[in-house]
């Protein structure tokens, strides 16, 4: 998200520009498993019924854990009622662009993520 | 009858007497003292509540306090709730959770608490007082009607660093208490007052002077010589309480400076230790020191849990402790032998305990200038919030907490007022932390079962004659567990962290449990 539009779940880029380097920006985009940002963990949770969410943990407790998906929709679970819950931590939803972007447009997308200070 | 005759009929009578607190368990509708009863056992013999039908409690009312983690453990006496918050107290109807009357104290401009929160773990009620600890180190008795101020006392000097936090002890016209400053180089101690006037009646100190026993433990060359003085040892946790015996047992904090020990040499008597004292005299019966020489803060200040057991086929009075150190102890209480002791949680300070109960200290596990990782942290494998016996079940509950740290050591000046530990910690990068509600075998500390908490918890557990276990979670949950299995029967999310005690009481004939959470005490019922 920036500045309020966009979706998704990953963390809010608004003032991007005023936490990371461009560095840190161009690994990201290239190889965004080697930076899983804190607070962002991504889990599939299967319920009783064989029902598969995945997504990022919102919140968690010993009995309940919500999650966002891909679409930006929460889901709240008992975790009585789950199967299974499976933290992927080495894996993110965001896909890797190492390949996939040319030299200019990777240029061009991180030196807009690095000018991105704040409020628009 | 005159009014003089019926004035004088009032004062003679008391609303709780001794008597009451001592056979506690004959009016399980009322929760009179802070753990429940003098053994520690925080235990409700109340049976409505059951895994049966748990999963209906609901709540019945809540209170709300001026400001947050709420520590408090209140005691509930003849339909009245009785709360502390720092330097405050109030009465509420246990009905409805209405304020009956509120006494505050306000606290002075230029109090600290060095090395711990602003706290209040709850009042102690006796005759027709109720008695409180202040944070600058008053106690102070509060009549049971009206919340008027009958005496204060002042314990110590605050600017040191001594402070109050726990709930008192009142046993047979005494009231105890004990202090805080651990980390402020205060020299510790128990005092008992005489409940009546305020007046103290005896003090023992927890770090022994130079001619008295114990004080062989601390350095005596004359480079070290005044370490005693500065030496810690702070007693901020309520004791348990042997009517038969007259034995007090209370539990001693970690020695001065926590990290740096290079000033203390020696056991460093009786720091981290349990001590049996005189209920009349506060002489000092027997001690067993847990943790030799502390250099991790590893404060042996729990709620001891006294229950009788079988040795090799004889029963025996005996005392259980579930200690900071990681390690779960059987002691007899009339003499303080060892009897039994395991670990109850990962520790990789020691080899074992040897057959004397003395840990097996593995070397490289002492703070250094670089850094030497260990289990437990500083907080250890549980602290101050109260574990549980049910003795229908024989198990021991504790809350465990499973987190490492990597301890610093460094220099260690001592100047009033200030902090005193020499050292430090700092969390492991990408380290586990995790916690549990364990049930433990009363007489050996072996694991029965145990239920996984999300992240390592600071509130307390209660055992009920219905055959539950009530416990809370950093993360807000208060939750009920079948006491034989562990099973998760019912969950409550209150908001905010808990770090308190819950207890059991009844009103209107209706069983309740209660639990401050942050700000917030919530009493359920079904």
């Amino acid at each position: 998200m920036v500045a309020g539009k966009g979706a998704g779940y990953g963390p809010e880029l608004t003032d991007i520009g005023t936490r990371r380097n461009g560095a840190h920006l161009r690994q990201a985009i290239l190889k965004p498993a080697t930076l899983l940002p804190e607070g962002f963990l991504y889990v599939t949770a299967v319920t009783q019924a064989g029902a598969t969410v995945r997504g990022i943990r919102v919140n968690e407790d010993s009995f309940n854990i919500q999650i966002k998906d891909s679409g930006g929709q929460f889901h709240s679970f008992a975790k009585s009622e789950l199967k299974e819950v499976r933290r992927l931590r080495s894996e993110t939803p965001m896909p890797a662009y190492e390949g996939s972007l040319s030299a200019a447009e990777l240029d061009d997308l991180v030196a807009y993520l690095a000018s991105l200070k704040g409020k628009l | 009858m005159k009014w003089s005759a019926w004035l004088v009929a009032v004062a003679a009578f008391a609303q709780v007497p001794y008597d009451r607190i001592v056979n506690a368990q004959n009016e399980p509708g009322n929760w009179i003292t802070y753990s429940g009863n003098y053994s520690g056992h925080r235990f409700s013999p109340l049976t409505q509540i059951t895994p049966a039908n748990v999963a209906g409690m609901h709540v019945k009312w809540a209170h709300q306090f001026e400001s947050g983690r709420t520590e408090t453990s209140p005691i509930v006496v003849d339909g009245v709730m009785y709360i502390t918050a720092p330097n405050s107290a109030s009465a509420l109807d246990a009905r409805t959770g209405r304020e009956l009357w509120k006494w505050t104290r306000p606290i002075p401009k230029d109090y600290q608490s060095i090395g711990f929160g602003r706290v209040n773990r709850g009042p102690a009620i006796l005759d027709n007082q109720l008695f409180v600890a202040t944070l600058d180190c008053y106690l102070v008795a509060l009549d049971l009607k009206s919340g008027a101020e009958r005496w204060s006392t002042k314990v110590e000097d605050y600017k040191p660093g001594y402070s109050m936090t726990l709930a008192p002890l009142a046993i047979k016209g005494k009231v105890l208490i004990g202090v805080s400053g651990g980390e402020a180089g205060i020299r510790g101690f128990v005092d008992a007052y005489n409940a009546a006037s305020g007046k103290r009646s005896w003090r023992f100190w927890t770090v022994p002077a130079p001619g008295e026993p114990g004080y062989q433990t601390w350095p005596q060359d004359s480079k070290f010589k005044d370490a005693w003085k500065t030496g810690g040892g702070s007693t901020w946790v309520t004791g348990s309480y042997d009517p038969e015996l007259n034995l007090v047992y209370w539990g001693i904090g970690n020695p001065g400076p926590d990290w740096n020990a290079d000033s203390r040499p020696g056991d460093n008597l009786y720091t981290c230790s349990l001590v049996a004292l005189d209920g009349d005299t506060g002489a000092l019966k027997w001690h067993f020191q847990f943790t030799p020489h502390d250099t991790h803060d590893w404060d042996s200040t729990h709620v001891p849990v006294l229950f009788e057991g079988e040795v090799r086929g004889v029963k025996r009075k005996l005392v259980a402790v579930a200690n900071r150190n990681a390690f779960f102890y059987v002691l007899d209480r009339s003499s303080g032998e060892f009897i039994a002791g395991r670990a109850y949680a990962k520790q990789t300070w020691a080899k074992g305990l040897d057959d004397r109960g003395r840990p097996m200290v593995l070397p490289g596990t002492e703070p250094s200038a670089d850094g030497t990782i260990a289990w437990p942290n500083l907080n250890g494998a549980t602290v101050w919030f109260s574990p549980s016996y049910s003795p229908k079940t024989g198990l021991f509950y504790v809350s465990v907490r499973e987190i490492g740290s990597i301890y610093y050591k460094r220099e260690a000046d001592y100047k009033p007022g200030t902090f005193f530990a020499g050292g430090g910690e700092a969390g492991i990068p990408n380290s586990e932390k995790s916690g549990a509600i364990r049930a433990l075998e009363v007489s050996t500390g072996k694991l029965r079962w145990e239920f996984p908490l999300h992240s390592a918890s600071w509130s307390g557990v209660l055992s009920t004659g219905g055959g539950l276990v009530f416990s809370g979670s950093d993360e807000g949950n208060f939750f009920a567990l079948d006491a034989m299995t562990g099973k998760p029967l019912w969950d409550f999310q209150t908001g905010g962290a808990i770090a308190s005690n819950p207890i059991s009481f009844t009103v209107d004939g209706k069983q309740c449990v209660a639990i401050a959470a942050d700000r917030v005490l919530y009493v359920f019922s079904l």
